[in-house]
């Protein structure tokens, strides 16, 4: 039980698999699906990302906490800021506590480089949150209980792939929080 | 005696079998879980070697962890126990890979629009041992699995109602198919 317990938590949580941005927020492993992957990156990507594609093709970055370093919650509101990725196609998606799409009716779960709003130099602001609240660019976290963003990145630039500790990532920033979930 | 060689003997005993098996359930987690996903993807056995083409993703449906609803996905659960199988993606003018996944979820091929010509992605899939007197179709190439057991995902970028529409009748020419049976889909 010990061992397997120990296993399990150290292929949900990431930690011995990944490497984070500078900002300490977004984790990524250019291992994932590769034939090479250490048994931990193999581990943790078919626990967390099922089907991923190797990083030449799309390298996936995940955040659980805001730029602070607090565990995202669905009760709060967050802005995410952030410019054009240097990749061929992105997107952020935003998940529940289980890696699945969370069980709401807004249709909101992703927004995407074809579909971003941005504003004449090219940055864009996006609200996470249970309400749109009139926000242009907007993930609903309902029924997320703990939101998790995967942003995708497809057909990264080399620079990604030379140094994806280097990203210059979206910031989530936290705005209010209430009490209770509605 | 003192407590340690009373206790330290059991207690090494069951750190060393706790490591084994963080070991071996680490190493054991992607083959579980990918086969539980085959089961899943192919409808507990009932399609092999044939694409399935998901709808679009939402909360109602999604079959694997982290979907993303921007992309129209059509998975094949393929077996080469009966020989070689022909996989396909036809091209459209946008976004769309094709890759294969061995049974522990390696990525042992991906090929995109940017590394194809207007006619899609055309591959024969083998294990080694069926290489010889192979006869590939024209205009294939053969890439050889390191598995019996894998699946293919094709990946079409949609993300709106409409571009989904026009994926969903892009990719319902894709062929995955034994070789010899091929037929028109």
């Amino acid at each position: 039980m010990l061992g397997a317990g120990s296993a399990w938590a150290a292929l949900k949580s990431q930690q011995l698999a990944s490497v984070k941005t500078a900002d300490g927020v977004w984790s990524t492993s250019l291992q994932k699906g590769a034939v090479d992957a250490n048994p931990y990156v193999r581990g943790m990507s078919a626990l967390r990302g099922l089907l991923a594609m190797s990083a030449k093709e799309t390298v996936y970055y995940t955040a659980e906490t805001d730029s602070e370093g607090r565990r995202l919650r669905e009760e709060c509101d967050y802005y995410l800021t952030g410019e054009d990725m240097p990749a061929r196609w992105w997107s952020i998606t935003v998940y529940d506590d289980r890696d699945f799409l969370a069980m709401n009716v807004d249709d909101h779960h992703s927004l995407d480089a074809t579909r971003m709003a941005r504003d004449p130099n090219g940055r864009w602001r996006a609200r996470l949150a249970r309400d749109q609240a009139g926000a242009e660019n907007w993930l609903s976290a309902k029924a997320t209980r703990q939101p998790v963003l995967s942003l995708r990145l497809y057909n990264p630039e080399a620079a990604v792939l030379a140094r994806p500790t280097e990203l210059s990532a979206p910031m989530i920033r936290r705005l209010a929080c209430r009490e209770t979930r509605q | 005696m003192n407590r340690f060689t009373t206790w330290g003997g059991p207690i090494l005993l069951c750190l060393a079998v706790a490591a084994i098996a963080h070991v071996g359930a680490v190493v054991a987690a992607p083959g579980l879980i990918m086969n539980k996903a085959m089961k899943t993807l192919s409808l507990g056995g009932a399609r092999i070697n044939v694409w399935t083409h998901g709808a679009r993703s939402s909360p109602h449906e999604q079959y694997v962890v982290r979907p993303s609803p921007d992309l129209a996905y059509s998975a094949c659960v393929w077996d080469l126990g009966e020989g070689p199988i022909r996989v396909t993606a036809p091209a459209w003018p946008g976004y769309y890979s094709l890759s294969i996944f061995n049974d522990n979820t390696d990525n042992f091929f991906v090929a995109n629009d940017r590394a194809t010509g207007p006619s899609g992605v055309d591959v024969v899939l083998v294990v080694a041992s069926q290489q010889t007197g192979l006869k590939v179709p024209a205009g294939s190439r053969v890439v050889v699995a390191p598995s019996r057991r894998g699946v293919a995902l094709l990946r079409y970028l949609a993300p709106t109602e409409a571009e989904f529409a026009r994926a969903d009748a892009a990719r319902r020419g894709a062929i995955c198919a034994p070789l010899l049976s091929e037929k028109t889909p």
